[in-house]
């Protein structure tokens, strides 16, 4: 059965039909009017229109059409495997043809790349780069070309793809959601109209759908011959160290793109224009978040401290006028050697329980998965263990020692060539010992992110808590999304307390945080070392993370006569091997840091932020403004 | 509560008319969605079968949902055929999952997929087909166990809050015919057949009408609105409560939309889909809601 020929018949909607979105239409014309780029992701919230402008592309693509790659794809079908009629037929082994010999010649689509197999999706990439794919596998070798351009698409608050994936995609266009009820209304209406006549529909966007083509084939055509200006590329260069990007495809792809653009507008040489719409359209995806620019422009003073942000209103995450702090807040600045004894006297303050401050779209903090898991967790690592049979089958291999989760097409595939020389007797297939598999899976883990609260006075006295519990309530919305659990430890007085054990449930995260109660001083040791305790009861859980909010004031020692800060760190440095992540938020408001968080970090080998950088806003703005002013 | 409702809906559910013998269920009437088989078909035949719930197991493994290889044929006489799963006979059917916030991630993103695109694509295991699969979904949850990945959540067209019953009256009758039911299902049944026929014909009815009924701009701007007002994200609430609007017209047998019908299926439309922020509490206030409409109307 020929896959092409058979597919269902479906029409797709008219790409000039769709409404709004302009910048990533132009942004898909673009790509298809240049040779040479050759993977696009279009990347934006739910519902906003990403399926619909990949698979629209089709009646714009001059003949091309769209190969769409579904989610449980193993990696057999990608590449090429063996065709098992034809190989038990003949005696040789024959290839099928695969996904990528399909995508020759035409669009490859991958919709939510974020979800799929990493590691398919980057040989996917690899090969569209190169334009060639080469094969070893069941038995037999061979190279094809495969000249094609991938279009993915993916849902950012679904989870991230990795720095060097996103690197690999030339272009990323973004779709948003509409808030003009004019333009909605417009969307409802064609949707209505194409759901009840999809031919009629087509008609009638059909000589701008063609329109369009023309230009695409023409651009295609004439982009090669498009002059660079001497400096125009070292102008590029600049642009990308400037922005941080690394490695050299940023600059590749913002050069073709804007060759093409160029093009379409029928001109023989790039100019200004075509630079800065390609770099919006080529660097976006590519920037580092601690490139050096951002840390020159100091972020504005956290949220103001309010009392009353009650959590019925949705969330206002616009609102980042910077405000100071007033100076009578703030307390008088106290020696580090006064703290570092076990004071007698009472320094509690009273109890109190502040309000949940505002909130706001997180920057994305957690750290990559590297080595730390290696060290420590022995015989774990961020896979699925051979023990465990669910999660996604990607794929199969020899079986090492008992086979628990045979691989039963695999295990033909690898019988077919010899049936023509086995001895059969009734059986349409003889298989052997040797020639059995056993599946290969994979089970995204999600992971368990720990807060551990400083309850102390400290925090109070500056009014900081709403802050904190703002900057919280943040977190656990962006773990929400990506299915992580959460837990939380709050440590006061002298004690650390776990008011949250590990949960998936939004509602109990969401109670734990408005009750934590502040006052008292500060046992940072207890904490960490509940924390810990609490992060090692999950065997097999997510991967273990724990995000510490303190201003690492500690004065409140485990062992009585120990100097509580000295005993803090020589704890940290003990916990850094456990394979636990660590991220300090320092809550420390800016003059008056002591640096005793960011000494506690190093101690802890985690990752520094204060607490207004988690706020995406803050560096998102910066970047948006370095491209605007070059 | 939930399970009992949703399977009972089967007995109401109107007749379909596939291609005979077909495993994925391919539609009578429309040629160009029918699976390769079928298309291939020599002579097919007409054939009248009722509509199904298919249930899905939580612990299904993908080759059972999307489907894969069929090993006995192929270990039997050496080629390669496709065994639908689970996706195939949900075509044209219900498709039901019971707890499906503790579904797999990665099964659940295989009901995205066919959701999505009304189409089951199988790559995999030395298979590549594609098949018709167009369903109703219908899932339930307690939210205490754990929320639904927002995605899956936004690809749900309408949500019933079912709470156990309060009122004591109720209670006992909720016990007395689950006992009567019990004791003598046939009997049980017969009772209630007159009113089932005549909520299955109102259904099979307004399936009729819904074709012909084409929303006016002002529905359309009731439609829009809500959302707006609501501050939800993407275009599927609105279209869905177009939709659900026309249906509901349909099922009061008139061909015409009023904006009063959006403001009375917006309640199920929106209410799962206004958790921006998961701690808000999601419930919509639907007399509020019905108010505010009325009011943007009078504007």
């Amino acid at each position: 059965m020929d896959p092409i020929k058979d597919e269902p018949v479906m029409v797709s909607f008219p790409f000039s039909a769709i409404v709004g979105n302009q910048q990533a239409k132009d942004g898909l014309v673009c790509a298809l009017s240049s040779p040479g780029i050759k993977a696009v992701l279009i990347c934006g919230p739910k519902g906003s229109g990403k399926s619909l402008l990949a698979r629209s592309m089709e009646h714009i693509s001059g003949g091309r059409s769209i190969v769409v790659l579904p989610m449980g794809v193993t990696e057999d079908r990608v590449f090429g495997a063996m065709d098992i009629e034809g190989t038990i037929r003949d005696g040789i082994v024959r290839l099928d043809r695969s996904l990528v010999s399909r995508a020759d010649g035409n669009i490859l689509l991958v919709e939510n790349a974020n979800l799929m197999n990493q590691d398919i999706l980057h040989q996917i990439l690899n090969i569209a780069e190169t334009r060639t794919s080469t094969v070893e596998r069941d038995g037999t070798s061979g190279t094809e070309t495969c000249d094609t351009l991938v279009v993915a698409t993916m849902d950012p608050s679904e989870g991230d793809v990795s720095e060097h994936i996103l690197d690999r995609f030339d272009m990323c266009i973004f779709t948003s959601n509409m808030e003009d009820e004019d333009e909605r209304s417009e969307v409802v209406e064609r949707n209505l109209e194409f759901s009840s006549d999809p031919i009629g529909f087509c008609e009638r966007y059909r000589d701008e759908d063609l329109g369009l083509e023309e230009l695409i084939a023409r651009s295609r055509d004439s982009a090669v011959f498009i002059r660079i200006p001497e400096g125009y590329c070292r102008a590029v260069t600049q642009l990308c160290l400037e922005l941080g990007v690394s490695g050299h495809r940023g600059d590749i792809s913002v050069i073709n793109a804007s060759c093409a653009l160029a093009a379409m507008d029928g001109r023989e040489t790039v100019d200004r224009d075509d630079l800065k719409t390609a770099a919006a359209l080529c660097l976006e995806h590519r920037r580092r978040n601690d490139s050096d620019d951002e840390r020159d422009d100091d972020p504005p003073e956290g949220p103001p401290p309010q009392q009353d942000q009650e959590e019925s209103e949705p969330e206002q995450d616009q609102n980042n006028e910077p405000q100071d702090e007033p100076p009578d807040r703030e307390p008088p600045v106290p020696d580090i050697s006064d703290m570092d004894q076990e004071s007698s006297e009472d320094s509690d303050t009273e109890e109190e329980v502040f309000a949940i401050g505002e909130t706001f779209d997180v920057i994305d903090y957690m750290p990559p998965a590297d080595d730390r898991l290696k060290r420590g967790r022995s015989g774990r690592r961020s896979g699925s263990t051979e023990e465990d049979p669910s999660g996604r089958c990607i794929g199969y291999r020899i079986p090492r020692g008992r086979i628990r989760d045979i691989a039963l097409c695999a295990s033909i595939r690898a019988a077919a060539p010899y049936q023509v020389i086995r001895d059969h007797s009734d059986l349409a297939i003889v298989l052997e010992g040797s020639d059995l598999r056993e599946k290969v899976r994979e089970l995204r883990r999600g992971n368990d992110i720990l807060f551990l609260v400083d309850g102390s006075g400290s925090i109070g006295a500056q009014n900081r808590m709403v802050a904190v519990k703002g900057a919280i309530l943040s977190m656990l919305k962006d773990a929400y999304q990506k299915r992580d659990r959460v837990g939380m430890v709050v440590f006061r007085t002298d004690h650390a307390e776990e008011v949250l054990p590990l949960t998936k449930s939004t509602l109990r995260a969401y109670n734990a945080l408005s009750t934590i109660p502040t006052g008292g001083r500060t046992p940072i040791t207890h904490g960490l070392l509940k924390g810990h305790e609490v992060l090692s009861r999950e065997n097999g859980g997510g991967n273990p993370v724990m995000v510490i909010l303190s201003d690492g004031r500690c004065n409140k020692s485990l062992e009585p006569g120990r100097k509580p800060l000295g005993e803090m760190l020589e704890t940290a440095r003990g916990l850094a091997g456990s394979g636990i992540r660590f991220i300090v938020v320092d809550t420390e408001a800016g003059k008056m840091n002591l640096g005793l968080a960011m000494d506690l970090c190093r101690e802890l080998d985690g990752t520094y932020l204060r607490l207004e950088e988690l706020n995406a806003d803050n560096v998102f703005r910066s970047v948006r403004r370095t491209i605007d002013d070059f | 509560a939930k399970s009992t409702a949703v399977r009972a809906l089967a007995s109401l559910l109107p007749e379909r008319h596939v291609v005979g013998g077909c495993a994925c269920g391919c539609p009578w009437n429309d040629a160009s969605s029918r699976c390769p088989e079928c298309r291939e078909r020599e002579d097919p035949q007409e054939s009248i079968v009722p509509m199904r719930v298919v249930e899905l197991p939580l612990s299904s493994t993908e080759d059972r949902v999307a489907g894969t290889l069929d090993i006995e044929h192929a270990i039997s006489t050496g080629k390669k055929k496709f065994e639908p799963g689970v996706l195939a006979k949900a075509n044209g059917n219900i498709l039901y999952v019971d707890e499906i916030n503790l579904l797999d991630d990665h099964i659940v993103d295989l009901l995205l997929d066919a959701a999505a695109m009304g189409v089951n694509f199988i790559e995999r295991e030395g298979i590549s087909y594609s098949h018709p699969s167009k369903f109703i979904l219908v899932g339930t949850m307690n939210p205490e166990e754990g929320d639904l990945r927002p995605q899956l959540l936004d690809r749900f067209g309408l949500m019933v809050d079912v709470e156990a019953e309060r009122d004591e009256e109720r209670r006992m009758q909720i016990i007395e015919r689950r006992m009567e039911f019990e004791r003598d299902p046939e009997d049980f049944s017969s009772r209630y057949e007159e009113q089932q026929a005549e909520l299955r014909d109102r259904i099979q009815e307004a399936r009729e009408l819904v074709g012909d009924i084409v929303p006016g701009k002002d529905v359309v701007r009731a439609a829009v609105r809500i959302p707006l007002h609501l501050d939800v994200d993407g275009h599927r609430a609105d279209l869905t409560l177009i939709k659900s609007a026309v249906a509901y017209a349909a099922m009061q047998g008139r061909t015409e939309v009023l904006p009063t019908d959006v403001a009375h299926v917006a309640p199920l439309v929106m209410a799962h889909r206004m958790r921006r922020n998961p701690f808000q509490d999601s419930r919509l206030d639907a007399k509020e809601l019905e108010s505010w409409i009325q009011s943007k109307m009078n504007q």
